[in-house]
């Protein structure tokens, strides 16, 4: 869908028009769907969140603003209503506690950086463990790498501080890079990695 | 200059760094390769996330356009129907090889077979009907279903109105029915003088046949009394059946009470609480029945094969009597022109009265008690090899359609409505499948049902199976597996606590019965789950 007719049918579905509205849900839904799915944990939740936001779009849609595209303001309701779920199954364990800061300044012992993860069997393992990372560690992280939300934005949604985000994402990658070093051991017999997954050498301290 | 630490850069790469620390590290960056490299690889490594945060797994049904849903459906739809087509294809094979085992083999051990092929003989009979009739509900489906399909484009939402238009147009542009034809009520009854020219299908509370049917007798009712002709077979499912008219063709009536007056001019297949066949009846080729009590007074022309409680025989018997029995009595004035044989457990449990004649030899055989199923190997053999089959099913299925095994049933709560809704579906289905099977139009319908239904309730462990092996050995989350691989283990893990735990003696029972109920609960749901985002789509 081009811009021209997204804002077409934007306008349609400002004034309630199931077409529209239609239109909308096959073009977006993927990618709602997709949040939802990083977000949530079970693919059950996520297609039921999803199908929630595009029943409640239309009242949405009247408090959408046009100056921000419009995906990006989906994304944010999705995230935002994925938050509010995952606040309610966990009343009590306040996963988004803000005042308990992180380390002050992570250090750098974790393996390095993952490249040319890319085969689709690596894929999926990748996939596999960003699910298997703590709620803590795999929202910011999705909505980083799958929303493209800046530091800013991500703390909004979590309710959490810029700082935060910025060490949680990075602690995120360190657990993921652990978690894929192990798998990797795991399965070099069977060479699925033929490239290198971690070959960086760490900065050394001069 | 000291190198930056790591998260320095990894914000940096997220160009989340303010301007002045930017600009120390690319500052820093131009002198220092390593640190360069370090960058660099975290940028691959974003992409690589982004990357592969973008594939979701299998995409959700729902965003596949409707026709896709609509093609799926259909072609699971007509797999089905190519099973049934294919049991009937088989039938009709077995049926070329059988009629020379059924004549002179009768009296095998594998009477018990017999009796199932007989059945197969019968499809292999009608098989060619039942498909043309099958063939032509389809076409009309398939018709309907495109119409439909235009209707539901221009009402998107309406999927009730889909529905029953679909039903309207296959019920409405069906063939007509040309040889069968149907009645139903609460008394039915064809007078002395009326004679049907075809094969008719009859329900109701009770149905009197005093005139003559040329062709066959479906029927099924609270009582059943026929004291007319029917020049076909006669199918009947009814509490009483009362024969003192003439069947020409075979006799298959599963009843309560069976009454036999008349005449049967082939062969009488019954499985019944008591059957009666009183002096003056005559059956002219075999009598198999398997039954509480019989007693057979009558006459049959052939042989005679009794799976009873307990048997009394005081009629004639043209060729062999073989009888698995707790009981059996032959009673004077019984004759039998071949070999008597009984299938007891103890001697004095097979009574030859006085006055009764046996032409050939008599043989008592004795059964073993049954010693414990636990203790012979076939037995687990067997468990064995159903465990394999169930666990090949689930896999394809697994393959076909992973939606059915996304279930996750999160409390308690939802296990026990899951387990209700599995009650309705098996309460309603054949509830469902008796309506659609009185209209005539329906019949094939109720035929694939029915057999849909069957498969179902099969396939309820399997499900039940995977949920509990995926909760045990899946990845945590209990979010579904999307290799086959893993799903295969689940499933096996689960299976085999399902068939450890469904063959502990008494508690086996009640397990099996929640896991059907639980199985068809979750299969349902998912399916409606399908159904429903399809339409909201």
């Amino acid at each position: 869908m081009d811009e021209a007719t997204l804002k077409v049918v934007l306008q349609r579905a400002g004034a309630d028009d199931a077409g529209a509205l239609a239109d909308l849900y096959r073009e977006f839904h993927p990618r709602v769907f997709g949040l939802c799915r990083y977000m949530l944990g079970s693919r059950e939740e996520a297609e039921d969140a999803a199908s929630e936001i595009f029943a409640r779009l239309p009242k949405a849609m009247k408090s959408y603003d046009a100056s921000l595209p419009f995906p990006r303001w989906l994304l944010s309701v999705t995230s935002h209503y994925c938050v509010d779920l995952l606040r309610k199954r966990r009343v009590e364990q306040r996963v988004f506690e803000t005042t308990e800061p992180e380390a002050q300044e992570p250090a750098s012992t974790s393996p390095s950086p993952l490249q040319e993860l890319l085969a689709s069997e690596a894929r999926e393992a990748v996939q596999e463990a960003i699910q298997g990372l703590s709620e803590r560690y795999r929202l910011p992280l999705v909505l980083r790498y799958y929303n493209d939300l800046s530091y800013e934005e991500i703390a909004r949604v979590l309710g959490s501080t810029r700082a935060n985000v910025a060490i949680l994402i990075f602690r995120a990658k360190q657990e993921l890079r652990a978690k894929l070093s192990k798998v990797k051991l795991k399965r070099s017999s069977n060479a699925l990695y033929g490239g290198d997954a971690a070959v960086n050498p760490g900065p050394a301290r001069d | 200059m000291n190198c930056l630490t790591e998260f320095t850069y990894s914000k940096y790469v997220d160009r989340e760094l303010p301007a002045e620390e930017t600009r120390q590290v690319e500052a820093h960056l131009k002198f220092c390769p390593r640190c360069r490299a370090l960058v660099e690889a975290l940028g691959t490594e974003n992409r690589m996330l982004s990357n592969v945060l973008q594939f979701v797994e299998a995409e959700p049904v729902a965003t596949a356009s409707d026709w896709r849903v609509g093609l799926k459906m259909l072609l699971g739809f007509l797999s089905m129907v190519g099973v049934a087509a294919a049991c009937v294809t088989a039938a009709t094979w077995l049926a070329r090889l059988l009629p020379s085992v059924v004549e002179v083999n009768l009296f095998s051990r594998t009477t018990w077979m017999n009796l199932f092929f007989s059945g197969a003989l019968y499809l292999a009979d009608q098989g060619a009907e039942i498909m043309s009739s099958i063939v032509s509900a389809l076409t009309t489906l398939i018709v309907g279903l495109l119409v439909v399909g235009g209707l539901y484009f221009l009402a998107r939402r309406s999927a009730s109105l889909a529905l029953v238009a679909t039903l309207a147009l296959v019920f409405a542009t069906a063939p007509a029915a040309s040889a069968i034809e149907v009645r139903g009520g609460g008394r039915v009854n064809v007078p002395s003088g009326q004679t049907v020219d075809s094969t008719l299908i009859v329900g109701g509370d009770s149905v009197t046949i005093d005139g003559t049917i040329n062709g066959d007798l479906i029927t099924w009712a609270h009582r059943v009394v026929i004291r007319g002709v029917v020049k076909g077979d006669l199918i009947a499912g009814s509490q009483n059946l009362n024969l003192e008219g003439t069947v020409e063709g075979n006799v298959y009536t599963f009843a309560q009470a069976l009454e036999l007056h008349g005449t049967v001019g082939h062969t009488a297949y019954g499985w019944v609480q008591t059957a009666q066949i009183y002096s003056g009846a005559q059956v002219k080729n075999d009598l198999i029945a398997g039954c509480g009590v019989s007693n057979v007074s009558g006459v049959v022309g052939r042989d005679v094969a009794l799976f009873c409680g307990n048997a009394e025989l005081r009629g004639t018997v043209g060729r062999n009597l073989q009888a698995y029995v707790g009981n059996i009595t032959l009673a004077s004035p019984a004759h039998v022109g071949g070999d008597f044989t009984a299938h007891v457990e103890k001697p004095n449990q097979a009574q030859i009265e006085p006055g009764t004649t046996v032409a050939g030899k008599t043989n008592i055989e004795l059964r073993k008690p049954k010693s414990s199923r636990y203790s012979q190997a076939h037995f687990y053999f067997w468990q064995a090899v159903q465990l394999a089959a169930a666990l090949l099913t689930g896999v394809v299925l697994f393959a076909l359609w992973p939606f059915l095994f996304a279930a996750r049933p999160e409390s308690a709560g939802r296990i026990l409505i899951a387990a209700g809704i599995g009650f309705l579906v098996l309460i309603a289905t054949p509830i469902a499948v008796v309506i659609a099977g009185i209209t005539l139009v329906g019949l094939p319908l109720a035929v694939i049902g029915l057999l849909t239904f069957v498969v179902a309730l099969y396939m309820a462990k399997i499900f039940v199976a995977a949920l509990i092996g995926q909760a045990l050995v899946g990845p945590p989350g209990l979010a579904p597996p999307k290799r086959l691989g893993s799903f295969a283990l689940a499933l096996l893990a689960g299976l085999a606590i399902l068939f450890v735990t469904m063959n502990v003696p008494y508690v086996g029972e009640l397990v099996r019965v929640v896991v059907l109920l639980l199985g068809l609960g979750l299969a349902f749901g998912q399916l409606q789950n399908r159904w429903r985002r399809a339409q909201a789509g």
